[in-house]
């Protein structure tokens, strides 16, 4: 049932819940204090009347006074009729001596004949007048009973009999009740009010996760950006999990693209390889079988036209052939700080042409240990590739830096991105959308750095392209070659 | 207004002119004088009344209080002591036998509120004090129902001492009886509820002197 409930409800309820619980069992705890507290007050009012009165009332009793009794009891004439405990003075014979009631209690008439509920009361004085104040219970039930002596040299010579009705406290009961609960109300509203805010400071970051979450399969991860706080106690650590979680997820889905891509680019090279190998075998005789031909035969013009059209065809597929069957030539001089200054020099006209400007870092120092006829073509490529993209008046960056035992080559320009779809496909061969050129460059490349060992990756956004090519030194791509 | 009329023992010396109820006056009448009388109603006289409850309507002679609460006045009032006692034992019953209980309330007015409150079934009152609480508390006299009406008696008078000095007696009997002339005199007998004084006669007690006589004491009411 809860489980159902928000905790931006739950958390005001629970506490209103544990506050009202806690009022509930205060207030009746203080209403049973304050209803016994009450009860003694009128028991401990009705002594002291009582005690009070009986001092004034046993010289009338003595003389016979019933005039000054009832002035006694009735007290102050303005006040006459406003009391409300009825109080009755009794002879030792337990007739009525005097009343502030008198129509209710008459004169000289036994306190058994009068038609009140205090005429029980004589039955329960039959052992004799009590010597000192004493209560009545069960003679009216709306009603506290209470009996003082009249004593004369120590002997009780009458009673007085106070009927407090015991129902007198119960409007200031319910006064105090009243207010108590008023309290416990308003206090109820202001915590309601701090539990409203208190519940929605708790829900809000986890209502955000819960819905951050729920993104998760719904969406692309690279979309999912949430706003998550990094506190110390449980929903913080919650949320650092999950932003690890998600981190884990990207890294899982980045490094599956990049296999998929990887494995596609080496099936096809292994597919151009196979095809390459059965179209040069049969290729290579048929060029040897024109050349004979074209030596040997003797043809008319029209068959010689044909046979020269053959070779030409014949050459353009070889050509092609060997441009897909990258062979990196590795028996080249060590690479060296001029091979890489060197494109530099290639690419100068073509970036004058272009209006582009080449920023160029080459830190190698000495010669290391590649290659530097393919490293230099890769290179090339790259550069080539960049100033072609770039607008003119754009830049293009080349860095080329040994880290570690590694290679580092980064050629970046600012011109226009590549969408995300084309860099899956970017080093697929024949995959230009240039006008010009079949689009073998990054396949040329791209199978140059495989074959060096190498890998290469790119990023674009808008403000950026940039290709990182990394190619590990030759000690220990020599032996991985040699292996 | 409450009229407490003190009977003073002049033997002593200690006062030597009070106004007292006819009852006392005729006790002691060898050691009094009349100064004045005063004048109720256009007459020197009053009656005791017979009251109970307005609620009451089941008294309606002496007779009808056997068994019942009866408020005196004081010991020494006629109407409100000697003269219902006399009543009764015209009635051929003796009053502490009569009555289930009887008690003093030491001034008129008490008796009034005894009847009132219910802490007497009846009771007996001056009549002349009655009829002033009419007026000025009608919410007490209301309550009140008059059953029966004595024959008239003798007001009570204003007396003095026989030592008492003729010139001095001469000069307060003559402030009373002018007292009716003059406009301050006027509004205190307003106030008294009463016509003025006259110089009186002792034969207006006589009729209380012959009750007297007749009731015989008893300890108890």
């Amino acid at each position: 049932m809860t489980g159902r409930l928000s905790y931006r409800v739950r958390v005001p309820l629970s506490l209103i819940a544990t506050s009202a619980l806690t009022a509930l069992v205060l207030g009746v705890v203080i209403a049973v204090h304050t209803y016994h507290n009450l009860q003694q007050d009128l028991v401990t009012g009705a002594r002291q009347l009582g005690s009070a009165m009986v001092t004034a009332l046993g010289p009338a009793l003595k003389h016979e006074d019933i005039w000054l009794a009832y002035t006694i009891l009735r007290g102050p004439r303005e006040e006459a009729g406003n009391d409300p405990a009825e109080m009755v003075l009794l002879d030792e014979n337990l007739n009525v001596f005097a009343s502030n009631q008198p129509k209710r209690y008459p004169t000289a008439l036994p306190l058994a004949r009068t038609n009140t509920a205090l005429a029980k009361l004589p039955d329960r004085l039959a052992d004799g007048l009590p010597s000192h104040f004493s209560t009545y219970d069960r003679i009216s039930a709306e009603h506290l009973v209470a009996v003082v002596p009249v004593l004369a040299d120590d002997i009780a010579v009458g009673v007085l009999v106070i009927s407090h009705p015991s129902g007198i406290f119960w409007p200031r009961f319910w006064d105090i009740a009243y207010r108590g609960l008023l309290s416990i109300l308003i206090v109820l509203v202001v915590i309601a009010a701090i539990g409203w805010y208190w519940g929605d400071r708790m829900v809000r970051p986890l209502t955000r996760l819960a819905s951050c979450m729920s993104r998760v399969g719904q969406e692309p991860l690279d979309h999912i950006q949430c706003e998550l706080s990094s506190g110390n106690d449980e929903i913080g650590r919650l949320e650092q999990g999950f932003r690890q979680m998600l981190n884990d997820l990207r890294n899982k889905a980045s490094l599956e693209r990049e296999m998929v891509v990887s494995e596609r680019l080496s099936a096809l090279g292994r597919l151009v390889a196979g095809v390459a190998h059965e179209i040069n075998n049969p290729l290579a005789g048929l060029i040897v079988a024109v050349n004979t031909l074209k030596r040997h035969g003797t043809m008319d013009p029209q068959t010689e036209r044909t046979v020269t059209l053959i070779e030409r065809g014949l050459q353009q597929i070889r050509e092609t052939v060997a441009a897909l069957m990258v062979e990196a030539r590795m028996e080249a001089h060590p690479l060296s700080h001029q091979d890489i200054d060197d494109v530099r020099t290639l690419v100068a006209t073509h970036c004058e042409k272009r209006q582009v400007t080449l920023l160029w870092h080459n830190h190698l120092e000495g010669s290391i240990k590649l290659p530097s006829t393919p490293v230099r073509q890769v290179l090339l490529n790259l550069v080539l590739n960049a100033i072609d993209a770039t607008q003119p008046g754009g830049d293009v960056a080349c860095e080329v830096e040994t880290r570690g035992q590694s290679l580092s080559i980064s050629v970046a320009n600012n011109g226009t991105p590549i969408p995300p779809e084309r860099i899956e496909h970017l080093f697929e061969p024949f995959y230009s959308t240039r006008r010009k050129g079949i689009g073998l460059g990054l396949w040329i490349t791209y199978q140059i750095v495989q074959q060096l060992h190498g890998d290469i990756d790119v990023k674009s956004n808008a403000q950026r392209t940039c290709f990182h090519v990394v190619i590990p030194l030759a000690s220990t791509a020599g032996e991985q070659h040699a292996a | 207004m409450d009229f407490q009329r003190s009977v003073c023992s002049f033997r002593d010396g200690m006062c030597y002119c009070s106004w007292t109820c006819g009852f006392p006056y005729v006790r002691h009448r060898p050691a009094l004088q009349l100064v004045a009388v005063p004048r109720f109603q256009g007459a020197p006289l009053y009656r005791s009344y017979l009251i109970t409850s307005v609620h009451n309507r089941d008294i309606q002679s002496w007779l009808d209080l056997r068994g019942k609460t009866f408020a005196y006045s004081d010991p020494d009032s006629n109407s409100g002591f000697l003269y219902p006692q006399f009543a009764m034992q015209e009635q051929g019953v003796e009053p502490y036998k009569w009555f289930r209980r009887g008690f003093f309330t030491w001034s008129h007015r008490n008796v009034v509120e005894a009847v009132a409150s219910g802490l007497a079934d009846a009771g007996a009152v001056d009549g002349y004090v009655w009829e002033t609480l009419t007026q000025i508390h009608p919410e007490l006299t209301s309550q009140t129902r008059v059953v029966l009406k004595s024959p008239e008696f003798g007001h009570p008078p204003i007396v003095a001492g026989t030592r008492y000095e003729p010139e001095a007696l001469a000069n307060v009997q003559r402030a009373l009886l002018d007292m009716e002339r003059s406009p301050e005199g006027q509004h205190l007998l307003q106030t008294l509820n009463l016509d003025g004084f006259i110089p009186g006669d002792a034969s207006l007690y006589d009729s209380v002197e012959h009750m007297m006589m007749a009731v015989k004491p008893h300890p108890r009411p």
